[in-house]
């Protein structure tokens, strides 16, 4: 595959990541609306696929949902019935967030909202279109006689890499498009609010409506043209009455000099002041400390572990038979030693250290004090991720020298390249637990409430790791990976849990500034 | 004329059932010290949070400086300095780290933030523990440097949650010279249940009582109104037990607000001071009771509430 189509498709994934965030943003700066209506928007999306997702499969194993295969009516009916599942789900789900939140009720928190369930739905998107990123790099460069594929998956994906490598600039249809279903997700929440706002239920039923007939559109074109850009065009064209709604309906923006202070970036500047002291709160609270040493420690034990084990059962009186039956032990061990113990370890580490972030100061007081300074919530917060962070990602690095080093020594045979890739990737799975527990503490009024939630928080996501087929989406998934570029075997990445891990940490990190600037101090 | 620093509109706040605050309606006009009296639990703490962006209010607006603090801007909070009833602080820091890190975010510049810091520390007599951890403050200690942080910005209003409460006499007096010392410079809200301290500085008195404002008045109108109408009547020990039928005669009377009793001392409050002190005098030789102590005294919290309420 041509590397251009596969720079696009990156590109195509890292807006379809940003885009929704940006928008928020610049939303948030003209209006200053509360960003916990975004992780609401998050929230109606999942809540309607959890209703959506097993009603498809239903109607398909009654056979309601034709295949969509053969005569045109086959098609018409399947594009209907999809758009009406789509449209009944996502317009009640909106319909329920906006019960809850009684305050969203102005034209901009309906925006905000919209952001968020086509936001959550545009990187959802990201995320399997990076595993098929990975997958068709992988295809494409292997020995076709090492992948074990069925003759009609090669096929279909021979098709797709011949198309790409001919049209790069198809590796963006799925960014256009995904741009226009954002709009047409914004535009769905907005109306959903009239229900709310002017109390008549009859813009819930035309939500329904647009959302099915754009659906059935979308779906029904798709079949019958086959030109891409086209498609877009009339999608476009179907979104574009309500994008010039909503531009003639918006609100007089809260105006520039309102927000910031003496200059443009005073909000910037206030959480680099954040950081620095909580930077100086690693420091002096022995955290960093703490950190690097426990994973100086993994790492230099690691490869010493996978070593010595089998010695020291030899030398153990009635071991010895054991140790007979333990293989020569290898760098793939003292790499295994090394994936297992950072990860094992290292979750429960992120939790202790973190739990108490934010619940600690609000148990304590003295983020009352603080926060009654013109400081900004989402500083106060976002500097405590990434002073974690950063203390997290020195940690790996003596971890990942520390491990290289004994590996080397020991064994020998190790990458260094692939092996710190394979720290980079377990580093980004502390730090989704290390977002969960943010939320947590977030959440949580005191650190004890903190901690369960975190633990429960991360407790889910392991065993999401674990379901078949979409488990291997899951942070979950980081680990395997590692495991193979360390060793550098032979494998597909799997950029999915990768762009999966980063719209976790997104989605939390939001969520957390989100429910504290709702708390009162 | 001079500017309102802090108006509440109908400010009203619920926790679940509970009327925290009620259709709070106040002015302060610039440059004022406020006295917000109340008993423990009356809404004073809940009102100044509203007043600082703290908390949202179930209902109502406020401003303080000009600025809307009921909408979630942080931009007001530049017009504020705020101490709480108990500060806390990161304790692993210092003061001068704190009162630095305060400082920037104020956007104070560093030169200045050095100058200012020191003069807070002098201000607040922390001189010598300027370089030790906050950790092992004592209490008194902690109310200063409260002060100090709540001062580096030189705030238009200041909001001082029950400054006093947790001092011994010494500190609560240098508390309350502070605050005439800064009478000039900025707008104070106080908040007190401490009659005595509030008369002491305040120009202004509101009274908060279950979550409603009872009364607004000029410190010197009030203190005239319910500022002597209290008179304190010690009785000989033989004499306690013929007291009965003096103190029934009095409770029959109109004037006669409220009278308490503990042991030998007798609280009367009155409505006409000058009726009271013909006839109480001669009602206590009629029957013959004889007297340690006979004295007008400042009416005690309760007794103002009384008053209000009646």
């Amino acid at each position: 595959m041509k590397s251009i189509s596969i720079l696009l498709l990156s590109f195509a994934i890292i807006i379809m990541l940003l885009l929704p965030i940006a928008l928020a943003i610049g939303l948030r700066r003209k209006y200053r609306v509360p960003w916990v209506y975004f992780s609401v928007g998050v929230l109606t999306f999942i809540g309607a696929q959890i209703v959506h997702l097993p009603l498809n499969h239903l109607f398909e194993t009654l056979e309601v949902l034709p295949d969509g295969s053969g005569s045109t009516d086959n098609v018409i009916a399947m594009a209907a019935i999809l758009g009406l599942t789509a449209g009944v789900t996502e317009e009640l789900s909106r319909a329920a967030g906006y019960s809850i939140v009684k305050k969203a009720r102005r034209f901009q928190d309906g925006i905000m909202l919209g952001l968020g369930h086509g936001g959550i739905e545009a990187m959802l998107v990201a995320v399997v279109l990076a595993t098929s990123v990975s997958s068709l790099v992988y295809f494409s460069e292997a020995n076709e006689s090492v992948v074990d594929l069925l003759p009609e998956q090669a096929v279909a994906i021979e098709k797709q890499i011949n198309l790409l490598t001919e049209t790069p600039m198809l590796a963006v249809a799925p960014l256009v498009e995904r741009i226009i279903a954002l709009a047409m997700q914004v535009s769905l929440s907005v109306i959903v609010l009239q229900a709310f706002v002017k109390r008549n239920w009859l813009y819930v039923l035309s939500a329904i409506i647009i959302h099915a007939t754009f659906d059935f559109v979308a779906v029904y074109a798709s079949n019958e043209i086959s030109n891409v850009w086209l498609l877009e065009g009339i999608l476009a064209l179907f979104v574009l009455p309500f994008v010039l709604w909503i531009r003639r309906q918006r609100p007089v923006s809260i105006g520039r000099k309102d927000i910031s202070r003496d200059d443009n970036g005073s909000e910037l500047k206030l959480f680099y002041i954040t950081l620095r002291k909580e930077g100086l709160y690693q420091w002096r609270s022995k955290r960093a400390m703490i950190v690097w040493a426990v994973f100086l420690v993994f790492g230099m034990m690691s490869p010493l572990i996978a070593k010595f084990t089998p010695q020291l059962l030899r030398n153990l009186e009635g071991a010895e038979q054991i140790a007979e039956l333990i293989p020569e032990p290898s760098t793939v061990d003292a790499v295994g030693q090394f994936v297992q113990n950072l990860t094992q370890f290292g979750f429960i580490l992120v939790i202790l250290l973190g739990m108490g972030a934010i619940a600690n100061e609000k148990e304590k007081g003295t983020a009352a004090m603080v926060l009654s300074k013109p400081l900004p919530r989402w500083a106060f917060v976002v500097s405590k991720y990434v002073s974690q962070s950063i203390v997290y990602l020195i940690g790996f690095l003596l971890a990942l020298i520390a491990a290289f080093y004994y590996t080397q020594y020991l064994f020998g045979g190790l990458d260094p390249i692939g092996f710190t890739a394979a720290s980079g990737l377990l580093l980004l799975w502390i730090l989704v637990f290390a977002s969960v527990t943010l939320l947590g503490s977030a959440i949580g009024r005191t650190t004890a409430i903190a901690a369960g939630i975190a633990l429960l928080g991360s407790i889910i996501l392991l065993i999401i790791g674990v379901i078949p087929n979409y488990g291997a989406l899951a942070p979950a998934g980081l680990i395997n990976w590692a495991g193979q570029l360390a060793l550098n075997e032979n494998g597909p990445a799997n950029a999915g849990s990768l762009v999966m891990s980063l719209v976790i940490i997104t989605i939390m990190v939001i969520s957390s500034v989100g429910v504290f600037e709702g708390e009162e101090l | 004329m001079k500017g309102i620093a802090i108006r509440c509109e109908a400010l009203t706040k619920h926790f679940g059932e509970v009327k925290a605050l009620v259709a709070l309606d106040l002015e302060v006009p610039e440059g004022a010290v406020f006295g917000f009296l109340g008993r423990n639990g009356a809404g004073k703490t809940t009102a100044i949070r509203l007043l600082t962006g703290l908390a949202q209010p179930t209902s109502g607006n406020a401003w303080v400086a000009g600025y809307k603090m009921t909408e979630g801007n942080n931009l007001g909070k530049i017009n504020l300095g705020y101490l709480p009833e108990e500060p806390s602080f990161y304790t692993w820091m210092t003061p001068v780290e704190y009162l630095d890190y305060i400082g920037k975010i104020f956007f104070i510049e560093s030169q200045e933030r050095k100058i200012r810091i020191e003069e807070l520390l002098n201000l607040t007599s922390l001189e010598k523990a300027a370089r030790r951890r906050i950790g092992g403050f004592s209490r008194g200690m902690r109310q200063r440097l409260g002060l100090a942080q709540a001062l580096i910005h030189a705030p238009k209003v200041l909001f001082l949650d029950e400054p006093t409460s947790a001092l011994d006499p010494a500190g609560r007096r240098d508390v309350l010279d502070l605050i005439n010392r800064l009478r000039s410079e900025t707008t104070i809200f106080l908040s007190s249940h401490i009659l005595a301290d509030v008369e002491r500085v305040c120009d202004s008195i509101g009274v908060i009582h279950e979550g409603q404002l009872m009364i607004v008045e000029d410190r010197d109108e009030l203190l005239s109104k319910y500022g002597a109408n209290v008179i304190l009547i010690e009785l000989d020990r033989q004499s306690l037990n013929r007291s009965l039928t003096f103190l029934n005669k009095l409770e029959a009377l109109d004037w006669v607000q409220n009278i308490s009793q503990e042991y030998e001392s007798i609280r009367i409050t009155v409505k006409d001071p000058n009726l009271a002190n013909e006839y109480i005098v001669s009602l206590l030789v009629e029957e013959g009771l004889v007297l340690n102590r006979y004295e007008w005294v400042r009416p005690s919290l309760e007794e103002v509430f009384l008053s209000i309420s009646q």
